[in-house]
């Protein structure tokens, strides 16, 4: 039997090293993929947002083992609840799974809990949540794509410069938003999951036909991108429609997988009053 | 995860096809006698190692940055040499890309192949913070090759490249206090 399997394997290698598949650097680096997700990326979870304070510490951490990320607890700096995850009593739990056709294999679920008053850096001993498991992608899809559609998303902010619900006819009215996503923490098939809504795109409506359709959020005066000049005083309301995506991620996985589907919110600025200011000569030096 | 199943089976048949030629009498010295003569004139003079930077004596993001750019900028010269000795020491067992390069830059030897051009000029985009769990330093990388060249012992070509320009995410630590690096891939879509 194992005779067999050798063979095949040898001759897997054969067929593969052939001229053809000689590459140059994007080559070998095109089928891989990265093992941990870039604090600070936009990819990276919303509880890792840096910060010093004690209050920015999240509460939880979660994190999946897999044989591929038990080969780095050699590293200098790998933490200890890796080696504690990955040591032999936990082996059990993420030998690596063989999953059917149109199933995909997830690792073992560990969790963490942070304490002020813990001992050492906070941290509680990993504790396994879930062992490794066999997932299928299409209904977890299907059920992410549901939670996305019925997630409240608080509409984009709406800011105006001026600020004080007035501005002048014939210079720039400023108006901005942000691009910062929103997440969900829920649960499908029996596994954690975060479903985000991530801000795609904004119209604005002016209120006197004028409408700008962007994928940029703007920016506060002077970086400003997004901006407007009335022609005509009068009283006016500025409207935003931001147009989200979704995505969702399985606890403790590195990468964020989309969602169909499209959401839309929309906010208001309140009344404006645009005035028509005109230049005036004076004797005396301003105050 | 596919992709490093079939990077450990490669090296797997590498090993055994290693293993399989020791048994037979080796071509291997009349050969190597052979193909200078032939690619000596064709063939300009291989890329020279890039220096190692001081700054990779570093413990933090700058000394990761530096043994990061030194690794891919250390590509062509491994392709062109087949010496890949402190490439290999500066790779993880994790590292997908890794064995493929070594793969690659091991059959380009045992065939007596030579590899022209391909030289890599990167630069750093952005460092993100430490991972906690790993101790892995996360880069993000520019990476512009020119066009590279396989030609056999012969001096028949065997594989052109294309100039390549493309950003990827490369993740690399520490181990003994050495860097090591633990993969490079395209850059997570956002």
């Amino acid at each position: 039997m194992t005779m067999t399997m050798v063979g095949v394997i040898a001759l897997t290698g054969l067929a593969l090293s052939g001229s053809d598949d000689y590459t140059q650097f994007g080559g070998s680096a095109s089928g891989q993929s990265v093992t941990v997700v870039a604090p600070g990326s936009p990819d990276s979870a919303s509880s890792s947002s840096g910060g010093t304070s004690s209050a920015d510490v999240p509460v939880v951490r979660e994190w999946r083992a897999t044989p591929e990320l038990c080969w780095l607890v050699d590293l200098d700096a790998a933490a200890m609840q890796l080696a504690e995850s990955c040591a032999d009593g936990y082996r059990v739990a993420y030998t690596g799974v063989e999953c059917p056709d149109g199933q995909v294999a997830v690792g073992a679920l560990f969790r963490q809990t942070h304490t002020a008053t813990g001992a050492g850096d906070g941290w509680s001993a990993a504790e396994l949540v879930e062992p490794e498991g066999c997932m299928t992608e299409v209904d977890i899809t299907t059920l992410a794509a549901q939670a996305f559609a019925s997630m409240a998303i608080q509409p984009s902010p709406l800011v105006v410069q001026p600020p004080d619900g007035w501005t002048l006819v014939n210079v720039d009215t400023i108006t901005y938003t942000t691009d910062v996503a929103q997440d969900l923490d829920t649960v499908l098939l029996g596994t954690p999951v975060t479903i985000r809504a991530v801000p795609h795109h904004f119209t604005w409506d002016y209120g006197d036909g004028a409408v700008v359709s962007t994928e940029d959020p703007g920016a506060a005066w002077p970086d400003h991108t997004v901006a407007h000049a009335y022609a005509v005083p009068g009283e006016t309301e500025i409207s935003l429609t931001t147009t989200w995506r979704g995505q969702f991620r399985v606890a403790g996985e590195a990468a964020w997988r989309d969602v169909p589907g499209e959401a839309t919110t929309t906010s208001s600025s309140g009344t404006i009053a645009v005035h028509e200011a005109r230049t005036r000569l004076v004797e005396d030096t301003l105050p | 995860m596919v992709r490093r199943v079939v990077g450990w089976v490669v090296l797997l048949g590498a090993v055994i096809g290693v293993g399989a030629c020791t048994g037979e009498p080796s071509p291997g010295p009349t050969t190597v006698t052979v193909a200078p003569t032939e690619s000596t004139a064709a063939s300009p003079t291989p890329p020279a190692k890039p220096e190692r930077p001081e700054a990779m004596e570093r413990d933090d993001a700058e000394g990761a940055a530096a043994a990061a750019q030194y690794f891919i900028e250390m590509y062509p010269y491994v392709m062109a040499t087949g010496d890949t000795a402190e490439f290999e020491a500066m790779s993880h067992d994790a590292c997908g890309f890794c064995v493929d390069t070594l793969s690659q830059a091991n059959q380009i030897k045992n065939r007596d192949e030579t590899w022209t051009g391909g030289e890599i000029t990167s630069s750093l985009v952005e460092s993100y913070e430490q991972d906690a769990l790993t101790g892995i330093f996360p880069l993000d990388v520019d990476i512009d090759q020119e066009q590279a060249v396989i030609t056999d012992a012969a001096g028949s070509v065997v594989f052109t490249g294309v100039p390549e320009r493309a950003q990827y995410r490369v993740e690399i630590a520490q181990r003994d206090g050495e860097w090591l690096v633990v993969e490079i891939a395209p850059r997570p879509e956002s």
